[in-house]
């Protein structure tokens, strides 16, 4: 009960906070001096007549407040309207190529949180002995190289041991997705590995040292259950912090590892379009992108809430 | 005779990155059934490492303990941790200062006590919740059914304190320790805390160690004192033998330093503190603070003497 009307109170700051983030990207994009018109145009010559026709077709003399309005208006309802140069539906571009970027995500999220936290509890209950010690080494190395480098890393030493594994051309079924999209996934989580294996480690430290895990132990619980189930959900808080910055970052992460692997995504796009300043296009990915943004932050809330029961009394949130 | 505990030659030693700390010194004592032991001393002195040490609390990796904890004939310090879990909560149970932080402050705090019945009791969900709710009642929890599903921070401290024996108690120890159970606690809250756990002696027949740096709360409900200074127990007797005639100067120092134990009204707080506890100690580890000290005292282990029959100290120069 309490923690529905937790969900809601979120959701009333989750609302204008996105409407807030699309002002933000349509006035950027609008005030970046670049005139669609000769974007649409091209190399080509038109009358005044013409340029005129097309400014009306695009609402282009409208206040910007209308076509902003028109724009989120379209967009909520999933229409993102047509592109200045081919003219094709933004909205199916953009369906195409998100689950890829979506699934890489994710997916990169949660092979990284089960490592991570799989390696900082194993870590923090054998403190100070080989198996903490080799992590720890395991993770200097990991974190210390950049992601750019770990995508050609694997690349290359995939070409040389698995050169049957293919790593282009298009996606057109459920099974290519499958096949192309974990290893990508799990490079994109290593540098995430690497952080969130250190706080958990360190979190989980202060919590197995802390008196209620005493009390738990000196009542007779045994120790899977002190760890997993007290010190474990009071580790989390600060390990949710930095999974929730990460998942943010591994946005732009994906990007990158998807010109790497070459695989289809919303990255491939954008770049194309801001390359040729195909507005329609920027604008909408990145309302897109954002909104991935803003919903991990929102997930990131529930959970909070949901393992802290002090959270949910005060309403707060930790990410907005 | 009826014999639940013995400890003989404790010694615990912690590796720190500032050297060995050597928190317990050679502690003897017995506990037998029924029976409450007093463990008396300053803050700093030992009491928590000696007690914590029964139930095998300390990080394993950064302590070194050696001795006897006897419970039957085996001694916990050989067991496996599998064979603990037959100790903790079972053989004895504890107790901490603080219960501001002695729960889990994310769990309901009816749960925190059913969960060891469904860990220990192999009960369903249904019948240790019944229990759990029935324990919170009989330590005096009202609304006991409201208060179940409530967290850590919705509670008063003293509300807690009775929450944290309920959980010590559940699986019915034959040994309760309560480390400075009440010394977190306001005056009057104090008072209810310890009647409580008489109450719980005297139903439960269960041993109690009480462990406090308050005589006043040692006069009331133990049958006999261990006086703790600097890892050592200093003096050790009957409670009546301890007041009616300490042996020990800190003994003494200390009776004159609590309120109740202040003849004629006059608090006598002692100067110094107790020796931090990084090397061992060649004289006598009360000796710089101590109003008989002789130059023998510095030099020599004072060795334990007998007062009479149970009654010992550890002191060369008594009154
Ligand atoms: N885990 C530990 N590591 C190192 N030193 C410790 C540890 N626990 C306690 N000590 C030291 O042991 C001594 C005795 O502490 P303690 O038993 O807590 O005293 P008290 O009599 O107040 O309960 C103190 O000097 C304390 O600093
Ligand atoms: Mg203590």
């Amino acid at each position: 009960m309490r923690y529905l009307r937790y969900i809601l109170k979120r959701l009333c700051v989750f609302i204008p906070l996105f409407l807030i983030v699309s002002l933000i990207v349509f006035f950027a994009l609008r005030f970046s001096g670049v005139d669609p018109i000769t974007v649409m145009l091209g190399e080509r010559q038109a009358t005044p007549e013409v340029m005129a026709a097309l400014r009306a077709q695009y609402y282009l003399d409208d206040p910007l407040i209308s076509q902003y309005l028109r724009w989120i208006g379209n967009a909520v309802t999933g229409d993102f309207g047509v592109d200045y140069i081919n003219h094709q539906s933004v909205s199916t571009l953009i369906a195409q190529r998100l689950p890829i970027t979506l699934g890489l995500v994710i997916l990169s999220i949660v092979i990284g949180t089960i490592l991570s936290v799989a390696l900082g509890v194993l870590s923090s209950v054998r403190e100070g002995r080989p198996t903490d010690r080799t992590i720890s080494v395991a993770v200097l190395i990991l974190v210390s190289v950049p992601p750019f480098l770990l995508a050609i890393i694997t690349l290359l030493l995939l070409s040389v041991f698995a050169p049957s594994v293919g790593f282009i051309g298009a996606i057109n079924s459920v099974s290519d997705y499958w096949a192309r999209i974990p290893l990508p996934a799990f490079v994109l989580s290593l540098n995430m590995v690497a952080i969130v294996t250190r706080v958990t480690r360190s979190s989980m430290i202060i919590q197995l040292k802390s008196q209620y895990t005493s009390t738990a132990l000196a009542k007779g619980l045994p120790a899977k259950m002190v760890i997993w189930k007290h010190a474990f959900r009071n580790a989390l808080i600060p390990v949710l912090t930095i999974v929730s910055i990460f998942a943010g970052t591994s946005i732009s992460g994906a990007v990158l590892v998807e010109s790497v692997f070459s695989l289809p995504g919303l990255g491939g796009l954008l770049t194309q379009a801001i390359k040729t300043n195909n507005y329609p296009i920027v604008q909408s990915a990145l309302l897109v992108l954002l909104l991935v943004f803003l919903v991990i932050g929102l997930v990131t809330d529930l959970i909070y809430a949901a393992v802290d029961p002090r959270i949910r009394k005060s309403g707060k949130g930790i990410t907005a | 005779m009826n014999t639940l505990l013995k400890v003989s030659n404790l010694k615990v030693d912690f590796m720190t990155v500032r050297g060995i700390v050597h928190a317990v010194q050679g502690v003897d004592f017995s506990l037998n059934r029924g029976k409450t032991l007093g463990i008396v001393g300053e803050s700093g002195c030992g009491k928590s490492v000696l007690v914590k040490s029964i139930l095998r609390l300390h990080e394993e990796q950064k302590t070194r303990c050696s001795g006897n904890i006897l419970f039957e004939g085996h001694n916990i310090l050989d067991l496996s941790p599998r064979e603990m879990l037959a100790i903790r909560g079972v053989r004895a149970s504890m107790i901490f200062q603080d219960p501001m932080i002695s729960l889990n402050p994310i769990l309901k705090i009816g749960e925190q006590i059913a969960e060891t019945f469904r860990a220990r009791r192999s009960m369903t969900k249904g019948q240790a919740a019944e229990e759990a709710l029935r324990l919170l009642k009989r330590v005096g929890i009202t609304p006991a059914e409201e208060r179940y599903h409530q967290y850590p921070f919705e509670l008063s401290g003293g509300m807690l304190q009775r929450v944290v024996i309920a959980i010590a108690i559940s699986l019915e120890p034959e040994i309760l320790i309560a480390d400075e159970a009440t010394t977190a606690l306001d005056m009057t809250v104090q008072k209810e805390i310890l009647d409580l756990l008489k109450w719980l002696r005297k139903e439960k027949g269960m041993s109690l160690i009480v462990v406090t740096h308050d005589f006043g709360v040692v006069a009331e409900m133990c049958d006999s004192i261990a006086v703790m200074y600097a890892g050592k127990i200093m003096e050790y007797g009957s409670a009546r033998q301890i007041f009616n005639d300490p042996c020990h100067p800190y003994t003494r120092a200390l009776i004159s330093s609590t309120p109740s134990g202040a003849k004629g009204g006059k608090l006598i707080s002692i100067p110094g503190a107790p020796p931090e506890l990084y090397e061992p100690q060649t004289g006598c580890a009360f000796y710089p603070r101590c109003s008989q000290a002789a130059e023998r005292c510095r030099e020599s282990l004072p060795a334990m003497h007998s007062a009479s029959g149970n009654h010992v100290f550890r002191c060369e120069r008594p009154q």
